[in-house]
C-alpha cells in the first residue's frame, strides 16, 4: 500500500507552489492529502480537507474569521482546525508524513500542526524563516526544516528546485528502512555536553553490560527539554543526569536555557536518578557579542567563533547548587549526587583554563547543606572525565535500583 | 543511475553512527562515500576519504595540524582541508548530494563544507544544535536541518530512528528530478513583506514578457543569496528594488546583516540592474520591546510582531552614499528608480511614516554622488502601484536588449 503524505498549506496565496509540491510527491509514488488553511481567498483549485471544514474543526467559519481582518488571529483559528484535521487523519491511519510550506505565516501555522504528532513520524517544513532561529518553530521535535533561498512567490527554477528537493526528502523518508529497529531494552536517558562526553562514554559500555539502552542528550536547552518530554512520557527507567549547565540558561538568561522543570520530571515519575555537577564550572554564552557587560573583567574563554564561556565564581556555584537542591528535595524517586572534586569539565581538570577547585568546592558544601537527608551526595576524588567518575555513577546508579 | 551521496563527519566519535548512516544510504539505494573530518582520536571506521588526505589538501600533515595552537586554528585548517577535497570531488561529478552529522563542533565543520558548495546541490545537516539559531551555519545556503532530538553518541530506537530517516532524506533529494519546462530568462528582485505588492506587480509584468521572476527576501539572508545566484550567472538581469538592508545595517535595525557584496555583485559581472529604495524608510525592529531608546519620538508602524521605525534625513543621506559608492563602481548599466509616493506601504500617504522631506534628502544626497551616467529616473507613483512596476520592468528590458545588440 502506498504512503500517504499530508501537505499542510494555505491555497488562496501559494496554489501554485502547493500544486507543484504535490505533484512531485505523487511522482514518487506516494499519495497525498491536502489540508487547506487559507483564510482570505480561495485556492486555484480544491483540496482533500477544504479551508472552511478547517475553520469549523477551529471553531470558527471562514466568513467570520474573515470579518475579523486580523491574519494573526485567524491564522491562531486554522492552526488549531488544522492540527485537529491531522490529528483526525493520524488516528485514521492516512498519515505517514507531513510537509508543509510558506513564510512566516504559513511556517508558524505548518510547525505548529507537525508539533502536535509524535517523534519519528517524518515532518518537513519548507520555509523562508529556516536560516535563522528555528527553536520557535521546532521546539524540541523533529521537524526538518527547508530553506527556500528564494521566496515561495511564483514558480522559477530555485522555487521548483526547493519544492523537489522537499518532495524528494519525504518520500525518502517515509520510506526509509529503519535498518536498526527498536530494541526491547529498558532506555536510560542521559544528558551531556561535548566538554563532560568522555563521563557519557565511560559509562554507556557498562549500563549496556547491565542490559540497557542509553539515549544521550545534548544539554543546549533543546536537549534537556527533548530528555524531559522523554521522561514525561515514560519511556526511560531511569536518568544519569551528567551535565547541569541549563540551570544558568534559566536563572541568569544566558541561552541555553531548558525551562524552569529541567531536572524535575523524573522525580516527579519516581524514576531512579543520578546527577553530577557537570559544566557547572563555566556559564556558556551564544553570540559572544550578546554577553552582557556585567561578566566584563571575568575569567572568560572563547569556545568557537559563536560561543564564549564565562568561568562561574563561587556566587553562581552557590546559585546553581541550591537550584539543584531545591529541585531534587521535590522529587520521590531514588535520587543520588555524583561530586568530583578535581574538575566539573574537561575545562576545569588540573593543567586546564577554569581550574580552580576552590570554587567547585563551595557546589559541594552548598549541596550538602541544602539538600534532603535521604539523597545521598557522594565525593569522587578525580575529574568528571576521569573513567572513575563514570564507574562511580552508574555504581550509583546500580544501588539505586537495587 | 545511482546517486552518489557524501558523507561528512567525525570518525573518531561518531564511527558507529557513521556506519549505520552508510549503510541506511545503500538500502535507499544511493552510493556512500565517506569523509572522515575528525582530528584528535583515532578513527573507529574506515573513510573513503581519510583524515590525513583531508589535512594533506589543506597543505599540512595531521600532525602539524594537531600541533597548532589553538582549537580554532585546528578546526579552520581541517575545515579548509575539507572544502578543497569536497570542491574537488564535486567538479568530477563525485557526488549528487552531501550529508553531515556532528554536535556543535561537527555541525561548524560539515556546514562550513556545504556552504562552500553551489545553491541547489542537495544539503542535509543532521545535529543536536540543529534546533536553535542556525543563521551562522545556513548563511545564504540551501542547508536543510534535521535536529537529531538525541545525541548521536550512540545507536538507539532515536538515533537508529533519525539516522534512517536522514538517509533517506538525502537520497530523495539527490534523486528529485526537477521536470524541465521550456528555458526561460530569469530576472532577480528583492522584496519584503512590506514591499510585496511589487514584487506580485512585477511578476505579472515579466510573465507578460515570457521571462521568470525569482524573489528574494530582503533580509540579510536573501540578500546575499542573490549575490551569491547572481555571481552564478543565474540572471539576465536584477531588480534590486528593496534595499532596506543598507537603512538596517546604519541605523541599528533588525535585518542588516549583508556582507560587502551586497548591492555590487551585479555591476561587478556587468549584468544589467534597476535599484530602488524600496524599504529604505523605515528600520526593522524585531520586537516592539527591543526599540532602541535613541528612537524615542520617531513614528511607528506596526507590521505584525515586528516594528518599522522612521528613518531619518540624515541617515538616509548617509544610505544614499553607500548605494551610489557601490553603484559607482558597476561596469554594467544601472538605472536608480525612486517613486515619489511612498516606498512601502508603511509610507503611503496617510500611513504613519509619510515622510515625504526625509525620502527627498535621499534622492537629493543620491543625485551628488552617483556618476553622471546612472540615470535617477523618479516616478509619480507609490512603490506598490503597478506604474512603478512596469517602469522598474520596462527600463531593465531596454538595458537588457541594447546590452545584447
Amino acid at each position: 500500500m502506498s504512503k500517504k503524505i499530508v501537505i499542510v498549506a494555505t491555497l488562496d496565496t501559494k496554489s501554485e507552489e502547493t500544486r507543484y509540491l504535490r505533484e512531485r510527491i505523487e511522482e514518487a509514488g506516494l499519495e497525498t492529502v491536502l489540508v487547506d488553511a487559507g483564510v482570505l481567498g480561495e485556492g486555484s483549485f480544491p483540496a482533500n480537507i477544504e479551508s472552511e471544514q478547517v475553520a469549523q474543526l477551529g471553531g470558527s467559519t471562514l466568513p467570520e474569521l474573515r470579518a475579523l481582518r486580523d491574519e494573526g488571529k485567524a491564522m491562531d483559528v486554522m492552526a488549531r482546525g488544522a492540527t485537529a484535521a491531522v490529528q483526525g487523519l493520524y488516528r485514521q491511519g492516512r498519515l505517514d508524513g507531513i510537509v508543509s510550506l510558506g513564510g512566516s505565516m504559513g511556517t508558524s501555522l505548518g510547525t505548529q500542526v507537525m508539533r502536535s504528532l509524535p517523534f519519528g513520524l517524518p515532518k518537513v517544513m519548507v520555509s523562508t524563516m529556516a536560516s535563522r532561529d528555528i527553536s520557535p518553530w521546532i521546539g524540541h521535535k523533529d521537524i526538518v526544516m527547508v530553506p527556500a533561498v528564494a521566496d515561495l512567490s511564483g514558480l522559477n527554477r530555485m522555487t521548483k528546485r526547493t519544492l523537489s528537493n522537499a518532495a524528494g526528502a519525504i518520500a525518502g523518508m517515509v520510506q526509509a528502512d529503519d535498518a536498526v529497529g527498536g530494541g526491547e531494552r529498558p532506555i536510560i536517558g542521559m544528558g551531556t555536553l561535548g566538554a563532560t562526553e568522555a563521563c557519557a562514554r565511560h559509562a554507556r559500555p557498562l549500563l549496556e553490560s547491565m542490559g540497557y539502552e542509553t539515549i544521550v542528550f545534548h544539554t543546549v536547552g533543546s536537549g534537556g527539554r527533548a530528555l524531559e518530554e522523554l521522561i514525561t512520557e515514560g519511556l526511560t527507567s531511569g536518568v544519569l543526569e551528567i551535565s547541569i549547565q541549563e540551570i544558568f540558561g534559566n536563572l541568569l538568561g544566558s541561552p541555553y536555557d531548558a525551562g524552569a522543570d529541567r531536572f524535575e520530571n523524573a522525580g516527579r515519575m519516581g524514576i531512579p536518578q543520578v546527577v553530577l555537577p557537570g559544566n557547572a564550572d563555566f556559564i556558556a554564552w551564544s553570540p559572544p557579542e550578546a554577553l552582557p557587560s556585567r561578566y566584563r573583567g571575568r575569567h572568560l574563554h572563547m569556545h568557537n567563533p559563536a560561543i564564549i564561556l564565562v568561568r562561574s565564581n563561587a556566587e553562581e556555584m552557590e546559585i546553581i547548587a541550591r537550584s539543584l537542591a531545591e529541585k531534587l528535595n521535590k522529587g520521590k524517586g531514588p535520587t543520588a549526587v555524583v561530586v568530583p572534586t578535581e574538575g566539573f569539565s574537561d575545562y576545569s581538570r588540573e593543567g586546564m583554563f577554569f581550574y580552580e577547585p576552590e570554587t567547585d568546592r563551595v557546589f559541594g558544601d552548598t549541596l550538602r547543606e541544602a539538600i534532603d537527608p535521604r539523597i545521598e551526595v557522594i565525593e569522587v576524588p578525580s575529574d568528571i572525565n576521569a573513567p572513575a567518575c563514570a564507574e562511580a555513577m552508574v555504581e550509583a546508579f546500580r544501588s539505586l535500583n537495587a | 543511475m545511482t546517486k552518489k551521496i557524501l558523507v561528512l563527519g567525525t570518525l573518531d566519535t561518531k564511527g558507529q553512527e557513521i556506519d549505520f548512516l552508510r549503510r541506511s544510504i545503500e538500502l535507499s539505494g544511493c552510493r556512500a562515500t565517506v569523509m572522515d573530518v575528525g582530528i584528535l582520536g583515532q578513527p573507529t571506521t574506515e573513510a573513503d576519504i581519510a583524515r590525513e588526505d583531508v589535512a594533506r589538501a589543506a597543505g599540512q600533515t595531521l600532525e602539524q595540524i594537531r600541533a597548532l595552537p589553538n582549537r580554532k586554528r585546528i578546526i579552520g585548517a581541517m575545515i579548509q582541508g575539507a572544502i578543497e577535497k569536497a570542491k574537488l570531488l564535486y567538479s568530477s561529478g563525485g557526488f549528487d548530494g552531501v550529508i553531515g552529522i556532528g554536535g556543535g563542533t561537527g555541525m561548524h565543520i560539515c556546514t562550513a563544507v556545504m556552504r562552500s558548495l553551489p545553491i541547489g546541490v542537495p544539503k542535509l545537516m543532521v545535529s543536536s544544535m540543529a534546533s536553535m539559531d542556525v543563521s551562522e551555519f545556513v548563511g545564504a545556503k540551501d542547508i536543510t536541518m534535521m535536529t537529531s532530538v538525541a545525541d548521536l553518541a550512540s545507536l538507539n530506537i532515536v538515533t537508529s530512528t533519525v539516522l534512517a530517516q536522514a538517509a533517506g532524506a538525502i537520497c530523495g533529494m539527490a534523486g528529485a528530478s526537477v521536470p524541465s519546462s521550456e528555458p526561460r530568462t530569469a530576472i532577480a528582485m528583492t522584496s519584503f513583506g512590506i514591499t510585496t505588492q511589487c514584487a506580485d506587480n512585477v511578476g505579472r509584468c515579466l510573465r507578460e514578457m515570457g521571462h521568470e521572476l525569482v524573489v528574494f527576501h530582503a533580509v540579510g539572508s536573501g540578500g546575499m543569496a542573490m549575490e551569491e545566484l547572481t555571481d552564478q550567472g543565474l540572471f539576465a538581469g536584477v531588480l534590486d528594488l528593496t534595499t532596506h538592508e543598507f537603512i538596517d545595517q546604519v541605523a541599528g535595525g533588525h535585518y542588516g546583516g549583508v556582507g560587502d557584496e551586497r548591492l555590487e555583485t551585479a555591476g561587478r559581472k556587468g549584468i544589467p540592474q534597476v535599484v530602488g529604495p524600496g524599504g529604505l524608510d523605515c528600520v526593522a525592529i524585531f520586537a516592539p520591546e527591543d526599540v532602541p531608546a535613541k528612537f524615542a519620538g520617531r513614528r511607528t508602524y506596526y507590521h505584525d510582531f515586528r516594528v518599522c521605525v522612521r528613518s531619518t534625513a540624515a541617515e538616509l543621506a548617509f544610505v544614499a552614499q553607500i548605494l551610489a559608492d557601490k553603484l559607482n563602481r558597476a561596469v554594467g548599466p544601472v538605472k536608480f528608480l525612486v517613486p515619489l509616493r511612498g516606498w512601502s506601504s508603511a509610507s503611503r500617504h496617510c500611513e504613519p511614516l509619510f515622510d515625504p522631506e526625509a525620502d527627498r534628502a535621499f534622492v537629493d544626497a543620491l543625485k551628488r554622488s552617483l556618476k553622471p551616467d546612472i540615470e535617477i529616473r523618479e516616478i509619480d507613483a507609490h512603490i506598490d502601484d503597478l506604474e512603478y512596476a512596469q517602469a522598474a520592468v520596462s527600463n531593465l528590458h531596454q538595458m537588457m536588449t541594447s546590452l545584447s545588440r
